[in-house]
């Protein structure tokens, strides 16, 4: 028989670490409180037999009202459908703010559940001059304690045996402390006597625990289950219950100041606090980066830095694999006889994917930035700063952390919204962090940037050009983002702007193998998708470029051509060229030719006003299922038609040197603006609909966002490249 | 004596908890954070949002949530610690 153990506590106390020391599980984990969304499962083994560990949301009481405090009191109710019930509870508890954390391990006594309580955190509890009693707490709890360290990965054995120990004996559930008055004990079992009665409507069992809830949690998610069970009037019925159970029914404060009194009672037994030395490197630095100027000032150069190595730092790696699938490219060249066989290899599979995968660099330094500052405790006072600004939008900083994550990629930004309780702030939320640009936009913006943006340094040579533009271009999308969060909330979901209330973690030095863990996970991830997703859609486009043949009458016409060349000049210089001129008309014309440039050239009428050709307007096409499609689109493209580029400088060589029928060059500096402008704020991923659906319950929400943002792409791209074009025409030449 | 709320103290005053004002979902959420009465605050900055010091956790919360908790200075509640002593509490058990 398996064993379920779920893992509770506060936000940001450590329980990831702890189920990751536990189950060498790679989750991800981060100094910022809120950042498991989801429910996830680890398996240990303990004496051979298999026990699983959910790794639960952080919340500070069973109360529920967002989603992922539902996800805890779901699981621990056992009310999750189809889920195996919990065999015990392991309540991981912050030993420096015991008497917070405490409060939540009063609840869990109430369950009815063995419970088994990890005291982690033990060193920033020293440090603050708390000297906890173990055997007296476990005593006066009436559960096991203990005393753990899980970023250290002290004490970890001695939870283990724990663990095994509470799971092999009968063990019986511990007693409740908190002790209510009269009148409160007897409304509440009163509701649950009449809940039993209605128990065939309401379609299960009600435990006395989730009648706390429902009569403490007014307008919370205990209560509305009941009510869509039982119907609107229902709700009436409780509030009398709740004016029984305590003064004008105010049973929540009843509640959580009953309980603080037991609290205050254990830790007079419990805890000796000597005179604290505060946390004072904390204060210091937060007097600094939270400061209302200087604070800004600082997360301003922090992101600039971040972008600028996104550039710099990545560069060499970038430049080592392109020389690498030049080599590759070279060594097929030398063993494949020319055909479709080599054509698919080199025009697609190494055009298309391999350009998608030099950019795995860029991204690893992304995620490395996010992960460093996440984990040092620098993100919540980010969040704080943004509040003000998120505040204007009609959001709060609840809402920063979703965003910044959909830095790396929307479809975890938009899971992390499940810790924003209200409704309407977290669909706004969820339909502007696609306009953030993920870390799969980063390939479009760096071949254009790389092509057509001169590096000079700018603002006294203290940034690039290029490392600049990029930073705009990651602005774009936050400058958009911002009033159409505030238009959303003004018009289709409407509301006053939500609560923020978020805990500012102590600061520390991150931890290493954290940090690793996630930029490997995400690394992982986006290989994966190359490797799946991204060469499928390849291989498709190359097939779609490659077919059909030119029909025999007019590689005939080429044929002779070609000999008249020969004829005419016997050898030399002249007879290449010519050669070489003529092979590229004949890539062009098989382009043309083709499924996809048939369709192109049918649609170019769409692409024109943007200051595109068919060839850039298909490449923009085909990346609609995944953006970093069109990188290969355009390789594949242009590849094609240079077949014989010798200097094999790779897409960006390719694309400074494509022509407009009548010669000049296809890219200026305002269509490959007005192509990053389009990529930056255009919905192309089918991964983010997918999960926008997921997490909405409906259809028209993606189907919404997908019809907004390739409005807004189309616009911006074409006002962008109407100012772009207007200005290079009054420039002198 | 009525009493004044988080907002309207500077940073660096020391202050204790009287009680916080309402039965929604946010002042709940304050009190289930500790701030009951009898408890320890320090403004640690002042505006909206503004940071507290609550035992050796700090939060950050708006003007608006802030206007729920009242407190008073530190000095004006010596005695105060007594309402809310650890004597044994006479309810009974629920469960
Ligand atoms: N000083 C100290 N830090 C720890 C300890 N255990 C974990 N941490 C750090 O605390 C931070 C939060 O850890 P997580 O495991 O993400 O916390 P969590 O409880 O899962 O957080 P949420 O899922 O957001 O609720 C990380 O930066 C850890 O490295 C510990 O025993 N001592
Ligand atoms: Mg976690």
């Amino acid at each position: 028989m398996s064993k379920f153990v779920a893992v509770v506590g506060n936000p940001n106390v450590g329980k990831t670490t702890l189920f990751n020391s536990l189950t060498g599980l790679a989750l991800v984990t981060a100094n910022y409180p809120g950042v498991t969304v989801e429910r996830k499962v680890g398996r240990m083994q303990l004496e051979g037999e298999p026990v699983y560990l959910i790794d639960l949301p952080g919340t500070y009481s069973l109360s529920a009202r967002s989603p992922d405090e539902m996800i805890v009191a779901d699981v621990l109710l056992s009310q999750q459908k189809g889920e195996e019930p919990v065999d015990l509870i392991l309540a991981v508890v912050d030993a420096s703010n015991l008497e917070r954390n405490l409060y939540l391990v009063t609840q869990l006594l109430e369950l009815g559940k063995p419970l088994l309580i990890a005291l982690n955190m033990c060193d920033l509890a020293e440090r603050h001059g708390v000297a906890i009693d173990y055997a007296q707490l476990e005593q006066v709890l009436g559960a096991p304690v203990v005393p753990v360290c899980a970023h250290k990965r002290v004490g970890i054995d001695a939870l283990r045996a724990s663990l095994q120990n509470l799971l092999q004996g009968q063990t019986a559930a511990p007693k409740p402390l908190v002790t209510f008055s009269e009148q409160f004990c007897e409304s509440v079992r009163d509701l649950h006597a009449e809940l039993n009665q209605k128990q065939a409507v309401i379609g299960r069992r009600v435990s006395l625990f989730e009648a706390l809830r429902v009569l403490a949690d007014r307008g919370g998610y205990a209560e509305q289950r009941l009510v869509d069970a039982l119907g609107e009037p229902f709700r009436d019925k409780l509030n009398d219950y709740r004016l029984r159970a305590a003064q004008d029914g105010a049973v929540a404060a009843e509640e959580s100041i009953t309980r603080f009194k037991t609290i205050r009672r254990i830790l007079d037994r419990c805890v000796r606090v000597s005179p604290k030395r505060q946390d004072m490197f904390s204060e210091r630095l937060d007097s600094f980066l939270t400061h209302p100027i200087l604070g800004l000032v600082f997360f301003v150069l922090v992101m600039s830095i971040m972008f600028q190595s996104i550039y710099n730092a990545a560069a060499p790696v970038v430049a080592w694999i392109d020389a690498g699938l030049s080599l590759l490219v070279q060594g097929i060249d030398n063993v494949l006889p020319q055909g479709v066989l080599r054509s698919l290899l080199v025009d697609g599979c190494i055009a298309g994917v391999g350009s998608v995968l030099a950019f795995l660099p860029q991204i690893v330094v992304l995620t490395l930035f996010i992960a460093l500052l996440e984990d040092c405790g620098y993100m919540a006072r980010a969040a704080f700063l943004m509040d003000k600004f998120l505040f204007r939008c009609g959001l709060s900083g609840h809402s920063f952390i979703p965003l910044l994550s959909s830095f790396a990629c929307a479809i975890p930004g938009i899971m992390a919204t499940r810790t924003i309780s209200d409704r309407r702030d977290r669909f706004v939320t969820i339909l502007v962090a696609p306009l953030i640009s993920c870390s799969a936009r980063l390939p479009v913006y760096s071949v254009m940037i790389a092509a057509f943006v001169p590096n000079t340094p700018v603002l006294g040579g203290f940034v690039r050009l290029q490392g600049l533009t990029l930073l705009l271009m990651y602005a774009l999308g936050i400058l958009l983002a911002a009033p159409m969060a505030w238009l959303f909330k003004k018009t289709i979901l409407p509301g006053a702007p939500p609560p923020f209330l978020l805990e500012l973690p102590s600061y520390k030095l991150p931890q290493m193998r954290t940090v690793v863990f996630k930029v490997y996970r995400q690394g992982k991830e986006f290989l994966k998708r190359a490797g799946t997703l991204i060469f499928a859609l390849t291989v498709v486009t190359w097939a779609l470029a490659y077919f059909p043949p030119l029909s025999s009458n007019v590689e005939a016409v080429y044929e002779n051509q070609r000999r008249e060349i020969e004829q005419t000049f016997p050898d030399g210089d002249e007879r290449e060229v010519r050669l070489a001129q003529l092979e590229r008309d004949e890539s062009r014309a098989r382009l043309e030719n083709s499924f996809l440039g048939r369709a192109g050239r049918s649609l170019a009428f769409l692409f024109k006003p943007l200051g595109w050709d068919w060839r850039i307007g298909v490449a923009t096409l085909s990346s609609f299922p995944a953006r970093e499609v069109v990188v290969a689109t355009l390789g594949i493209i242009f590849n094609i038609e240079n077949p014989e580029d010798e200097s094999n400088e790779g897409l960006v060589s390719a694309l400074r040197q494509a022509k407009r029928p009548d010669g000049s060059p296809l890219f200026t500096v305002s269509v490959a603006l007005s192509l990053m402008v389009f990529f930056a704020l255009c919905c192309q991923c089918g991964g983010t609909l997918i999960i926008i659906q997921r997490e909405t319950n409906s259809w028209r929400w993606p189907a919404f966002t997908f019809a907004y943002m390739t409005a807004l792409a189309y616009i911006g791209a074409f006002v962008v490249f109407r100012i772009g074009n207007w200005f290079e025409n009054m420039a002198p030449h | 004596m009525s009493d004044k709320d988080l907002t309207q103290f500077a940073a660096g005053t020391d202050l204790t908890v009287s009680h916080v004002a309402g039965d929604g979902p946010v002042a709940n959420r304050l009190r289930e954070i500790g701030m009951i009465p009898g408890a320890r605050l320090r403004v640690v900055r002042q505006g909206s949002p503004m940071i507290v010091q609550l035992g050796n956790s700090r939060f950050c919360l708006r003007g608006q949530e802030a206007a729920l908790v009242k407190v008073q200075t530190a000095e004006s509640v010596q005695g105060a610690e007594a309402k809310f002593s650890p004597v044994e509490s006479p309810g009974t058990c629920l469960f």
